[in-house]
């Protein structure tokens, strides 16, 4: 979160992960090297300008894989979720070394004739009607540049300029551009090369890919349809639905609530009041309700943006708002009322009696906690 | 993710899923085979028939 742009928001944390991902791409280069020069033989030997360029091709492939996982394993799991907060570095690198491994195919392929390269590129194969024959590389500068769109387009500057919902319009084509790139790979190094390991490889990427999104998508719509169930049975009147009970919100935690033909909500507990939110972050549309209440603030999971429970807004000096939601409780049973209020309104959160057994343990913990938070 | 974020997710994915996994199946049906077939060893002519 930040009130001025930076061109690298720079943290321990980002550090950190940065320095992993360069040091695990240059094992990956000099692994891929050194392995491929020991196991191919003199009559099937390549030269290093061609060993480069394939670990450059190979490395770019398989990271984009791993960005694509890292969303789904996420929702599966919130081990997951540190890998997400820094996701777009990982994108970046992913181009980079797609546009290093482009750029060698250039002058090692199509800069000794008397055309340009680019010119070379674009006419030196046309055999669109032959699959075995097809101009994969084309394939390849298709996804290039769908992910360059994406990498000159990964700062917050943009985010904020072209609205969150159009700038994540536009990062969903990274599906195309994966879509292209398997091809390009299926219709290039996997018709010229003889081993059975390459297209498992690439079919295993393929499989992990589609495998995780289809398990990440199911267990969302079976959760939505389990919670507008719960929320649709228990309904008040045309707009207070009963949503849950207070006893199963986790203190500092919340409940999402799923309402058929609406955004979902994200009903927090704090102390033994209760605030409803939507459930989407201004950010990137983050799922506040998967977060938690730190110092006070709901924060979203995916890259910690915070808005007070009360009003929806990012304590200052930071600018973001949310939807809000009036909500109330009867007896032990929690209602919302399904009509979004404008982002940043103030509702006063709904108060329940808490459990007496609950209180005891609410202030055990409380007397537990002021220590360690004193010394720090 | 908002709604039609989620919805534009799964048309996405409905749409790309079946076309990568026909493209790859087509892929695989015109790489050549994976073990080069070894060139054909010359046959001792014969006459008068079989040897």
């Amino acid at each position: 979160m930040s009130v001025g742009y930076k061109a690298i928001q720079w943290s321990p944390h980002i550090r950190r992960y940065d320095l992993v991902i360069a040091l695990g791409v240059l094992l990956y280069m000099v692994l891929f090297v050194v392995i491929s020069k020991l196991t191919l033989s003199a009559d099937r030997a390549i030269s290093d300008p061609i060993l480069i360029l394939r670990a450059l091709g190979s490395c770019a492939y398989l990271l984009l894989h791993v960005v694509l996982c890292i969303g789904p394993l996420a929702r599966l799991d919130k081990r997951f979720l540190p890998l997400l907060f820094n996701r777009r570095h990982l994108g970046v690198i992913t181009f980079m070394l797609g546009l290093l491994h482009a750029l060698l195919v250039l002058v090692w392929y199509h800069s000794f004739g008397s055309v340009s390269p680019i010119h070379s590129l674009l006419t030196s194969n046309t055999s669109f009607t032959s699959l075995s024959a097809f101009p994969f590389e084309l394939l390849g500068a298709g996804g290039l540049v769908i992910l360059f769109l994406m990498a000159a387009t990964s700062h917050d500057f943009w985010l904020k300029n072209l609205s969150p919902a159009t700038w994540k319009r536009l990062h969903m084509l990274v599906y195309v551009a994966w879509a292209l790139l398997v091809m390009h790979v299926m219709l290039g190094a996997i018709q010229s090369e003889r081993s059975v390991l390459y297209p498992v490889v690439v079919i295993a990427g393929v499989a992990l890919v589609c495998g995780l999104h289809l398990a990440a998508g199911r267990r969302e719509v079976k959760q939505d349809r389990c919670n507008a169930q719960k929320a649709t049975a228990g309904a008040d009147d045309a707009n207070w639905i009963d949503v849950a009970c207070v006893d199963d919100i986790a203190e500092s935690r919340a409940h999402i609530a799923c309402l058929p033909g609406q955004e979902r909500i994200a009903i927090f507990r704090h102390g033994n009041k209760l605030s409803a939110l939507t459930n989407v972050c201004a950010h990137q549309g983050g799922p506040l309700g998967e977060g938690r209440i730190v110092d006070g603030c709901v924060t979203c999971p995916w890259h910690g943006y915070q808005y007070r429970p009360e009003d929806g807004s990012s304590p200052p000096p930071f600018t973001e708002r949310v939807s809000t939601f009036r909500l109330r409780v009867q007896g032990r049973r929690v209602l919302v009322n399904r009509t979004p209020l404008p982002p940043g309104t103030f509702v006063e959160p709904a108060t329940f009696e808490p459990l007496p057994d609950e209180h005891e343990e609410h202030s055990d913990e409380q007397s537990q906690s002021i220590e360690p938070a004193g010394h720090a | 993710m908002t709604r039609q974020h989620r919805k534009t997710h799964w048309l996405m994915w409905l749409i790309l899923a079946p076309l990568v996994v026909l493209g790859i199946l087509a892929a695989l049906a015109v790489r050549p085979a994976s073990t080069p077939a070894s060139p054909a060893l010359p046959v001792e002519q014969t006459e008068g028939g079989a040897p």
